[in-house]
């Protein structure tokens, strides 16, 4: 078993790790040892669920009280880089969430000392799980949908996180908005299915002194174009839809079940999806999963940071990988322009496109 | 003018807060009750103001200077009443001189009576926790109508539509997944109010600073049915009205997830939601969602998804009568109809609600 840390006990732990990490603990793949954070309060809500936990304040002290293998990051991002390197300098594994630093200079940094120390470093972009993108990979690789591919994507939603402070909402503590939290996945996924892409323009909500809670790419890569756009504060037609010279697909929202295809002006046929992962650590013949939600999704991300850390298998998204979004979102905040929101009256579109936050004019905000 | 608004991370309150801060027509005090609540208002930057505001002694404290309160929270459906007899109370604490109530038209019900009128009752025994919680919300700040330390306006919307309104965004998901439907020919009536309109009609109370307090029903003048509301939407996602199922009156049938819906709302629902926490729920969801039976093959006309609250709107009688908040504050700054939909319209394809590749 590994003998596992997690450094920060909030609703990310909380809502996404703690059900898997159950369920591996069930499995004998893991034994939770250690639960770091300043707020014993915070930690001690989880020694019921998980009775073996000892409460550290610090890494460096958990690591000196137990027999850790591997931890668990599941801070705010601000604090990512500095505890990964300490967690990579003390020779622990670590399975960092998303997104794993705001820079892409602390994320070449990181993919350096985890080279050095031999140890794993793999980053939480839980969507790589998602069958319908997987089966969508497929078929674009197949070259099924031929070439020339467009695409478009839309992700809103209104933030229901349970969270304790605003840190996820100020650009000193996050980096950015609803683009450097919800937008990581979404570029980490277009890399997956397409390659790495430049961002072509980038236009936004935020004003001077907040984050943006809407944001809109156009992106470009060989071979392919398309449009993001993503929202925490409201609902949109949530999907993917890829068009090629050959066929289209679309995958609709969290349809976990299907993708819906059809061959260029013909009729759409919606088509299960049977792609499947390791889910457990046996070497020979494990156990294969198709995730049928979220929670399977993190539960395979874990299944594959243990993998790794067991058999050395290679994670799918490391520090380098990590990296290549995480550029793209600090190219479409040095590119971004003020959003159009054509919904607001004159005097409203202008005091926004004023007081943006790229703006070095003066506003009335 | 300061207006402080409370429920500020709402779909209605971050619109208040929107027109107040680009427009400038108004100061603006954004209140929330924490973290979770901040992500509408976040493009702002940290403006709002954190407290709890089931103490009125601690929401007093924000609310120091300021001219009205308005109050556009939800919150839990057991505890509404007395979040909002406290809001009242941090009014009147604090000095603040007016208090505006946003309930709702749904504690009417379907409008069976010609002779409801503004000051007539919540119905009793509403189906719906929501409009149950709302009514007695509503009774809890009409027992201070007599109280003269502050003057006290209930107003009562109907459908809050417009840009971000989930009777925007539901219709038109629906005519794009070819489930939306229309009961009894959409002729009952669709009690609107355009989300601007709303908020021109909240601050039209706050400026002319009534002295007595009051009960007002308040809507878009415009009389429509569903139908030609919908009919109005289909045209703005592209999508044909035949597409919209019609269903007959007497089809709807009461099923699991409503059933589950109802569940939800009930006292034991709400008790529930305190006690499980998030991994328990997540769990719960897992296990439902095991469940799910999927349809593969040719992707075809979809079946009308029919739902009771949807069903139950679409029921109306009748349209609430606004005469008595147009004689007292008239009409400023509203649009119409048309103008409203364009605008929607404008949002729904900003939205994603009209697929398109990129040329």
């Amino acid at each position: 078993m590994v003998s596992l840390a997690v450094i920060g006990c909030g609703a990310v732990f909380e809502q996404l790790h703690a059900l898997a990490i159950r369920r591996l603990i069930s499995g004998r793949e893991v034994e939770l040892s250690a639960l770091v954070d300043p707020d014993q309060a915070r930690a001690s809500r989880y020694t019921k669920r998980f009775p073996n936990a000892v409460w550290f304040p610090s890494l460096e002290e958990a690591a000196a009280k137990r027999s850790l293998q591997a931890v668990l990051v599941a801070s705010p991002p601000g604090l990512h880089r500095q505890q990964v390197e300490a967690a990579l300098g003390l020779g622990l594994h670590v399975l960092c969430e998303k997104p794993l630093v705001t820079t892409a200079t602390d994320a070449h940094l990181l993919a350096r000392v985890a080279a050095a120390s031999g140890k794993c470093l793999a980053v939480g972009q839980t969507r790589r799980y998602f069958p319908s993108l997987a089966h969508a990979a497929q078929k674009i690789r197949a070259g099924e949908l031929g070439s020339k591919l467009t695409f478009t994507y839309s992700e809103g939603g209104i933030w229901g996180w349970p969270i304790a402070s605003f840190a996820p909402f100020l650009r000193a503590t996050a980096g950015g908005g609803v683009l450097t939290d919800k937008g990581v996945h979404i570029l980490d996924l277009l890399l997956w299915l397409f390659g790495e892409m430049k961002v072509v323009s980038s236009a936004d909500d935020s004003l001077r002194g907040g984050v943006e809670g809407n944001s809109q790419l156009e992106l470009e890569g060989p071979g392919v174009r398309g449009t993001v756009q993503v929202s925490w504060d409201q609902g949109m037609n949530n999907g993917l839809w890829i068009a090629g010279e050959k066929g289209e697909l679309r995958v609709q929202g969290d349809d976990f079940l299907s993708i819906d295809i059809r061959s260029r002006g013909g009729n759409w046929t919606r088509i299960p999806n049977e792609v499947a992962w390791p889910a457990s650590t046996a070497l020979n013949s494990p156990p294969m999963m198709t995730p049928r939600d979220y929670q399977d999704c993190v539960y395979l991300e874990w299944v594959s940071f243990l993998r790794a850390v067991r058999h050395g298998e290679k994670v799918p998204v490391d520090a380098s990988v990590a990296a290549i979004p995480i550029g793209q979102i600090e190219e479409a905040y040095r590119q971004a322009k003020p959003r159009e929101e054509k919904w607001l009256t004159a005097r409203e579109q202008e005091s926004a496109a004023a007081g943006h936050w790229r703006n070095g004019a003066a506003a009335n905000i | 003018m300061k207006i402080a608004i409370l429920g500020a991370g709402g779909f209605l309150g971050s619109r208040f807060v929107e027109t107040g801060l680009l427009n400038g027509a108004f100061e603006v005090v954004p209140v929330i009750r924490g973290p979770r609540a901040a992500a509408r208002l976040a493009r702002f930057g940290p403006i709002w103001k954190s407290v709890d505001t089931s103490s009125p002694e601690k929401l007093a404290g924000v609310l120091t200077g300021c001219d009205a309160l308005v109050n556009a929270t939800i919150g839990e459906y057991g505890a509404m009443a007395k979040a909002t007899d406290a809001a009242w109370q941090a009014c009147a604490l604090a000095g603040v001189r007016q208090y505006v109530h946003l309930g709702t038209a749904e504690v009417f019900g379907t409008v069976e009576s010609p002779t409801i009128h503004d000051d007539s009752q919540p119905v009793q025994g509403h189906w719906m926790a929501y409009a149950r919680a709302k009514g007695a919300a509503e009774m809890a700040v009409r027992a201070h109508f007599g109280d003269q330390r502050l003057t006290t306006t209930v107003l009562r919307p109907g459908l809050i539509w417009g840009p971000k309104s989930p009777w925007v965004e539901g219709p038109a998901k629906g005519m794009l997944a070819g489930t939306s439907f229309l009961a009894n020919g959409g002729r009952g009536a669709c009690n609107l109010i355009y989300i601007d309109n709303l908020v021109a009609q909240v601050l039209s109370v706050v400026r002319q600073a009534p002295k007595v307090s009051g009960c007002f029903n308040v809507s878009d003048d415009e009389v429509h049915d569903w139908r030609g509301y919908y009919e109005a939407l289909a045209r703005q996602v592209g999508i044909p009205f035949s597409a919209v199922h019609q269903v007959e009156a007497a089809s709807y049938r009461m099923d699991v997830g409503d059933l589950l819906q109802q569940a939800k709302g009930s006292v034991l629902g709400e008790w529930l939601k305190k006690r499980l926490g998030p991994a328990e729920k997540r769990k719960i969801q897992h296990v439902l969602g095991a469940f799910k039976k999927p349809v593969f093959g040719p992707v075809g006309a979809a079946a009308p998804a029919v739902t009771r609250g949807e069903w139950h709107l679409q029921a109306v009688k009748r349209k609430l009568p606004n005469a008595k908040f147009r004689g007292a504050f008239g009409r400023h700054g509203e649009i119409d109809f048309a103008e409203a939909m364009a605008r929607s319209g404008e949002w729904l394809r900003a939205s994603g609600y009209v697929w398109e590749l990129p040329k």
